[in-house]
């Protein structure tokens, strides 16, 4: 089974998408700020879903550090962030960012997207 | 009334109005100016009037005062952006008006002019207001969303035809709720001249044909015909792909809305040089006094949609904005039930053409403020034999390394197949030199990384206004002179 931690502030934003996940069979760990996300990513999980606005250290820094440790840069991350700016989905893919996703996103395609993520990661492993 | 009393009463009403007034004469002398525009330059009368335009505008030089002066002559009057500093130093944007005032060999020129500053400050509040309150929304709205769909799709149990009915309503107000705030959003960035094109060489028949490709399935099921009219080779320019994107979507989107039997068409020709492409449908049309209002925002013109879909009022208003920031014309032709014709034009354009028009535009910033210029090109040239992926992927790398290198809100970077054009306004020569070396440094590496050295060579040349090139025809003659 795979293994997703969500990092989000939010209580709400986090239960409906492990509600989702955990219907589609995968493990769910769940980080409520980007330093707590920094710990729990340690733990190696297949798959990283992030907010970008959080407490403490956001998304775009989280992204970076966890792409230049070597323990977890292997590990696809999917940021998931009200920032709808071409710009901001640049600057997300320069973090490291293996998918971008603005909010409200279809749910069809972020797990198309998870799927797809999990399946070359394992292909490669 | 005699004419002393008059002018005494005009001169009275003159002094007393908010609107600043001065009166020049052709060597740019101040000859009159009333409290407005004393208040408005901090300055008594006495001040004002032995002094120049030139004393109380931070830009104005000799050359283009003349020219000015010409341009008074000729038309009598005209309007501009202007900036002035007042006697205590404050430099402030103005709209200004100019009248040319003639007896007999005397020449003098009216002036009004508007400080412009408590404007922009609030056109940038506005857009920092809209932005952030459309970024709040998405979280909630994405909760919202997610916990609908996760009941529609049966996720949380059992759900009885009528829930989902209602459900499915729901979803449908959440889904145009997230097109209203995107749509404002763009609204925002246009009004505050924020919107910025991301452009790269298209084929525009190819496109017209992948975006009516999306409309398929709706046009199967309304039984409507889509067709297309385009010319047999290819229509290239240089303009921003998923903006033009969404003005078709949008023009096709409304003709399937307000068409019940008939067509739906997208033609594509090239006229006087300029990319035309017109949608036109077979439904209701607009009447004819309604054709100007239908850019405006927030207009609906009463017309109920064939589907009943509600629109947001915006879309229109947001493809006039696209196409005018692409130097194009967007029109709609029609009468009440005959369809509607909706046009635009886009000059058709290569990544160079739209740089050097830029570059022109803030060169021409930069010595109106007696501020430098400096622009960098970036060449990929293939060794011998190199393949095409070769240059595409190092064109990608080093857009990257531009971007990353540059990385000021005011620089401007355009991407050709093998150029990238970089414009950074307030920069002088050796800071760009820098910026080139820095981008040449990153690129050696990388290319080493990915083994692509062998296949490609970098150029590159950095040309700074008015260090190395006094004048702007100077600067640009100078900088495509070895591209």
């Amino acid at each position: 089974m795979s293994k997703i931690l969500i990092i989000d502030d939010d209580p709400n934003g986090r239960e409906m998408l492990r509600f989702r996940l955990q219907k589609a069979g995968y493990e769910v760990v769940e980080a409520a700020d980007g330093d707590d996300g920094l710990l729990k990513a340690l733990r190696r999980p297949d798959l990283v879903l992030m907010d970008v606005r959080m407490p403490k250290l956001d998304g775009w820094q989280l992204c970076k550090s966890l792409k230049t440790e070597p323990r977890t840069k292997h590990i696809p991350i999917i940021m998931l962030t009200g920032c709808s700016q071409p710009i901001q989905e640049v600057y997300g893919r320069e973090c490291g960012a293996d998918g971008y996703l603005t909010k409200p996103w279809d749910s069809a395609q972020l797990m198309q997207m998870i799927r797809s993520f999990l399946s070359s990661t394992k292909d490669a492993a | 009334m005699d004419a002393a009393m008059n002018a005494k009463l005009a001169a009275f009403a003159v002094d007393r109005i908010d609107e600043p007034v001065l009166w020049m004469d052709s060597a740019a002398r101040l000859l009159y100016a009333n409290a407005a525009a004393r208040r408005s330059l901090a300055s008594s009368a006495d001040e004002l009037l032995s002094r120049t335009l030139f004393d109380i505008s931070p830009d104005l030089t000799p050359d283009m005062w003349r020219g000015l002066w010409k341009q008074i002559s000729a038309q009598g009057h005209f309007e501009c952006e202007f900036s002035l500093r007042a006697l205590d130093g404050r430099i402030f944007a103005v709209d200004m008006s100019v009248h040319l005032f003639q007896s007999g060999a005397d020449e003098r020129a009216c002036v009004f002019f508007r400080d412009i500053e408590e404007h922009k400050r609030l056109q940038q509040l506005k857009e920092e207001f809209v932005s952030t309150v459309s970024h709040e929304l998405r979280t909630p709205m994405t909760i919202i969303r997610e916990g609908v769909s996760q009941v529609i799709e049966g996720l949380r149990g059992d759900v009885t035809p009528d829930q989902h009915r209602a459900l499915s309503i729901a979803l449908t107000g959440i889904d145009r709720l997230g097109r209203i705030i995107n749509e404002l959003l763009d609204v925002s960035k246009i009004d505050a001249g924020k919107m910025t094109l991301r452009r790269e060489r298209i084929d525009f028949t190819s496109l017209v044909r992948e975006v009516c490709g999306t409309f398929a399935l709706r046009a199967r099921e309304r039984h409507l015909e889509i067709r297309t009219h385009l010319p047999e080779k290819p229509v290239e320019s240089f303009v921003d792909r998923d903006r033009i994107i969404q003005v078709l979507t949008n023009l096709l989107g409304n003709a399937f809305k307000f068409t019940e039997t008939g067509y739906v068409q997208v033609s594509l020709a090239v006229v006087n040089g300029d990319v035309q492409c017109t949608v036109e449908d077979t439904g209701m049309g607009i009447p004819r006094e309604d054709l100007a209002k239908v850019f405006n925002k927030f207009e609906q013109l009463g017309r109920v949609s064939v589907t009943g879909e509600k629109g947001t009022g915006l879309g229109l208003s947001i493809c006039q904005g696209i196409i005018e920031l692409h130097h194009g014309r967007i029109w709609a032709e029609s009468a009440q039930g005959k369809g509607a014709r909706f046009l635009f034009t886009l000059p058709q354009e290569t990544a160079r053409d739209v740089f050097r028009r830029d570059l022109t535009d803030r060169l021409t910033e930069a010595a109106a403020d007696g501020a430098s210029l400096s622009a960098v090109w970036f060449k990929i040239q293939p060794i011998d034999g190199a393949p095409p992926a070769a240059v595409e992927s190092a064109i990608e790398l080093l857009e990257n390394l531009v971007h990353k290198h540059s990385g000021r809100k005011t620089d401007m970077i355009t991407r050709d197949t093998q150029t990238i054009f970089l414009g950074m306004p307030a920069t002088v020569s050796k800071e760009a030199a820098r910026v080139a070396e820095k981008v040449r440094g990153s690129f050696a590496d990388c290319v080493t990384r990915e083994g692509l050295d062998h296949q490609v060579r970098l150029s590159s040349r950095v040309t700074s206004f008015p260090e190395g090139a006094p004048s702007q025809e100077d600067f640009l003659r100078q900088h495509f002179a070895e591209l």
